[in-house]
């Protein structure tokens, strides 16, 4: 029987004193996506990511990498890598010593890789890393990182600091090592905008509990912003059964978020006789606006 | 194969190593000025021209001068300095996550560090002992060195194992440097006051430093409370090297060559084991910390409650002292036990919100406060009256006849012990110089020396409403009791082991006129008296006007070498020698020890009777007749002398 090769997250529970952070969440990664995980200020992001790479013990429940519990096992974590949200470099740590300290813990380190990544970020090898710029010592992280050739890499805001430029090399990056070696790629980040483009799955979390968890395409195709007019007085009454969010009403001028199959909300919104009707699908923010406005966690 | 269990232990190790390189560097070249200081000295010594003899002399001098104290006191701060830095990837939120992520399991990583640190603390250590050996010619100080070399090796290996195991412990950097100094001092502080309490005690002696034994004797000190260093820093990796008496700075503090003591023996193997202990527990709760404490509090809350109840006690103590010697004019009675518990109470107070601040950041749960203070509270004033009120027994412990070999009663010279008895000089002399010893072994004299021992306690128990005491204060030892020396009494019993009581002057009992002591010393002069050679001993006699007169058995020079104007007083066919001693055993046998009595002198006459090893001390009066009558008939042979006729 072969091993099952993705992330296995079981009823997992993690407590702060009094304070839950994750409550007995379960779900999924499978191998060789890009997996987004969004959520709300203090929702348990960087806490479920220190679970997934070992740092944080769980006080329940379990998370499996391909079959195999993380927790204090060098032989998972030499496949994973985690950049933080705070890089850690030491005094008088170069990208070179640092390369040097890496490539002697983990087994895959690609040197002609390294070099390659060093080609693409430009940074001084041999300058004081905790002297660079924020945004310079999460491309150290990310060189460092990618060189180890992981087949899980957890990265938490990690577009934070970044340039366009050099975001958008990030996501290049990411998306090759998807593609062309199968790597897992999981990024905790507030900022959905960059996962648009980038992300095949999407786990929400809010209070320590999944909001929504799936893929960004189903999420995008049952949630979509409507624009509707009519030219002649209607009262917001007429949208009834319709499983609408956020109405707002201008005259004869509607906007409002409807989910369900976008098939049948066309045929319900013709048959209202509109003079101009727009169906788009939400981007992940409005996405992300709607789900949390569906566990009390709205804009008011 | 490479062991998973171990996987990248080697890459941490010289991580760290590397991370420290510059501490390391300044290490070295502090530790490197040691052995170069030796090389030069012997250098200089070879230029003298010197014998042989004294080259080796100077160069074990030179080599062993080494300051042992200096180099185990940088060793011991640089692992504390650079352990501190080492674990801090345990306390520190960046670290943890880099270092928490990293493939190798906790305790792989945590070992790498301590073996890291062990190494680089002990390799330059090992070159400074080699360097220090060779230039010393070797077979000088092999010996030694290397075993000051494995003291050191033990003192550092058991600090990074304190620190190791506090690091695991401890969430924040501060809460780890606050903890290991709290520890490091609160304990000893602790296990002193107890001492210090446990000295106020009838029987338990006066305290002194610098010694290494407790509630026993030694042939340095046969008399009085010992502080047992080894015993005080049993917690304390920091002290704890210095207690060690192999050490040449402690025999310099004490001016005297010590020896191997059976505690120093037990010294060394306790630190061995609290040291794989530390490092076995450390290794075991590090798979459990939780890796959030990390600059947030403490990983095992048991640990931080456990240094504040510690060092509530410790400042409670402090301060109950601190607050009676304020109040009081002697640490003595019921005023003391009260203030006492005041100032405990109020200083333990004081550093539990004091510490609540530093590790808890709040003053929130008042009553797990209030719990931990009490607990502290339980423990410090619960001593205080265990020991105050006996201390299960130890002051009122009298050992029935039936259990005892032999009894010693020993005395500080030129005291009432002295003037009333005789004085057994045991043999070694310089170990026990200033010390008189009476040894009993006959049942009556046993019971005798029981019976007072008894009388005692009783004073004792008279004395005081509940708690025992001797006064304290030692400024005033003998005010009021000039005429008593302290009295340290000693069972040897039949089941080999010794039990021993020390009451010092002060105390108060005049046990110089309690009846029993008195037939002790009669009991035991009689004794003495009976079995004088009469050819081997030296007669002194004195009156109170000043004058002396002596005169010596026919074999007594052979054993003291006398002057040749001193030779006419032999008594060189010992027939009147002997006769004079049958009338002195006669009349002291019937009238016992002469009273000296201030308002008459002239009726009072001392004689010292000295043999090679022992000298009997004591007094007669006009009703004597036989020792006087022999006297005078002595004088008709004209071998004694006036000697204060002669001096004019």
């Amino acid at each position: 029987m072969g091993v099952i090769l993705m992330i296995e997250i079981k009823n997992l529970t993690k407590r702060f004193d009094d304070k839950t952070a994750i409550d007995k969440l379960t779900s999924t990664v499978k191998s060789g996506i890009i997996c987004g995980l969004a959520g709300s200020n203090g929702s348990g992001k960087s806490t479920l990511l220190r679970m997934l790479t070992g740092v944080y013990q769980p006080d329940g429940g379990e998370i499996l990498i391909d079959g195999k519990n993380i927790f204090d096992n060098a032989e998972v974590k030499s496949q994973c890598y985690y950049i933080s949200d705070y890089p850690y470099f030491d005094s008088g740590d170069t990208l070179k010593k640092m390369a040097d300290f890496t490539r002697s813990m983990y087994s895959n380190w690609d040197d002609d890789y390294y070099r390659k990544l060093c080609e693409y970020f430009p940074l001084n090898r041999f300058s004081s890393i905790i002297n660079m710029s924020k945004g310079m010592q999460r491309q150290a992280a990310i060189i460092l990182a990618f060189a180890t050739r992981p087949k899980y890499i957890f990265m938490d805001e990690i577009f934070d600091g970044l340039d366009p430029v050099i975001r958008q090399m990030l996501k290049k990056l990411i998306i090759e090592n998807v593609t062309d070696n199968g790597m897992t790629a999981v990024i905790a980040s507030h900022n959905l905008r960059e996962f648009d483009d980038i992300c095949d799955n999407l786990i929400m979390l809010h209070n320590g509990k999944i909001v929504d968890n799936g893929s960004v395409d189903d999420m995008k195709s049952v949630s979509f912003r409507v624009q509707i007019a009519f030219n002649r007085d209607v009262d917001v009454d007429i949208f009834a059964g319709l499983n609408t969010m956020n109405i707002m009403q201008r005259s004869r001028y509607f906007s409002f978020i409807v989910s369900g199959d976008e098939a049948e909300i066309r045929t319900r919104l013709s048959s209202l006789e509109p003079a101009f009707i727009d169906l788009s699908p939400l981007t992940l923010e409005e996405i992300f606006i709607k789900e949390m406005g569906g566990v009390g966690y709205e804009v008011v | 194969m490479k062991s998973s269990k171990l996987k990248n232990f080697r890459p941490i190790l010289w991580h760290t190593f590397r991370k420290n390189l510059g501490l390391c560097i300044a290490y070295w070249v502090v530790l490197a000025v040691f052995p170069l200081r030796s090389i030069i000295s012997v250098m200089s010594i070879n230029q003298r021209y010197a014998t042989p003899q004294e080259i080796n002399q100077l160069k074990y001098i030179s080599a062993y001068s080494i300051d042992s104290f200096l180099i185990t006191a940088i060793a011991l701060v640089f692992t504390t300095i650079v352990g501190l830095r080492a674990f801090s990837y345990l306390h520190n939120k960046r670290k943890t996550d880099y270092y928490g992520s990293l493939p190798i399991s906790r305790r792989t990583h945590l070992f790498s560090v301590y073996t890291s640190l062990a190494l680089m603390t002990i390799i330059p250590l090992f070159l400074s002992t080699v360097i220090s050996v060779l230039s010393a010619g070797f077979t000088n100080t092999v010996a030694e060195l290397s075993e000051l070399f494995g003291i050191q090796v033990l003192a550092v290996l058991g600090n990074i194992s304190f620190i190791t195991l506090l690091s695991v412990f401890s969430g924040t950097l501060v809460d780890m440097i606050v903890s290991y100094s709290l520890v490091n001092i609160g304990i000893p502080i602790i296990i002193l006051l107890l001492n210090v309490l446990a000295s106020m005690l009838p029987g338990s002696g006066e305290l002194s430093f610098f010694e290494y034994n407790f509630f026993t004797t030694t042939p340095y000190n046969p008399i009085g409370m010992e502080v047992n260093l080894p015993l005080v820093t049993i917690f304390s990796p920091l002290l704890a090297p210095f207690a060690v008496n192999k050490m040449p700075f402690i025999e310099n503090i004490v001016s005297r060559p010590l020896p191997t003591a059976p505690h120093t023996t037990f010294h060394i193997i306790w630190w061995v084991i609290l040291t794989v202990g530390m490092t076995v527990l450390a290794l075991h709760l590090i798979g459990k910390r939780r890796a959030e404490a990390a600059q947030s509090g403490f990983a095992f809350v048991q640990a931080r409650e456990t240094v504040k109840t510690v060092s509530g006690i410790a400042g409670g103590m402090l301060g109950g002292f601190i607050v009676s010697a304020i109040v009081l004019d002697t640490l003595e009675g019921s005023a003391f036990a009260l203030w006492y518990m005041i100032g405990f109470l109020m200083f333990s107070f004081v550093i539990h919100i004091v510490l609540q601040m530093v590790y808890n950041k709040n003053i929130k749960g008042i009553k797990k406060f209030l719990l931990n203070w009490g607990i502290s509270a339980i423990f410090g004033i619960g001593a205080f009256v265990l020991i105050m009120t006996g201390m299960f027994g130890y002051v009122t412990r009298v050992p029935q006849a039936s259990e005892v070999e032999s009894v010693s009663f020993v005395g500080v010279s030129d005291d009432s012990i002295n003037q009333l008895s005789i004085d057994e000089y045991v043999e070694d002399d310089y170990e026990n110089d200033g010390y008189h010893t009476i040894v009993m072994t006959e049942k009556e004299q046993i019971k005798s020396a029981i019976k007072l021992h008894e009388n005692m306690i009783k004073f004792a128990q008279e004395q005081s409403i509940f708690i025992y005491q001797q006064n304290y204060d030692s400024g005033n030892s003998y005010d009021g009791y000039e005429d008593l020396s302290d009295l340290s009494i000693i069972y040897k019993l039949k089941d080999g082991s010794t039990l021993t009581r020390y009451y010092t002057a002060n105390y108060g009992y005049d046990y110089a006129e309690d009846k029993n002591f008195k037939d002790i010393i009669v009991e035991k002069n009689i004794s003495n008296l009976k079995s004088f050679e009469y050819e081997k001993v030296k007669v002194e006699i004195f009156n109170d006007d000043g004058t002396c007169y002596n005169f010596y058995g026919k074999d007594y020079a052979e054993y003291f070498e006398l002057d040749k104007q001193d030779e006419k007083f032999v008594d060189k066919t010992g027939t009147h020698l002997k006769s004079w001693i049958e009338a002195v055993k006669k009349d002291y046998i019937a009238k016992g020890e002469a009273k000296y009595d201030d308002s008459n002198p002239k009726e009072y006459i001392s004689i010292i009777i000295s043999t090679e090893d022992s000298v009997t001390d004591f007094n007669i009066d006009k009703s004597y007749k036989n020792t006087l009558n022999c006297l005078l008939s002595m004088k008709d042979l004209n071998n004694f002398r006036r000697e204060s006729d002669e001096e004019n």
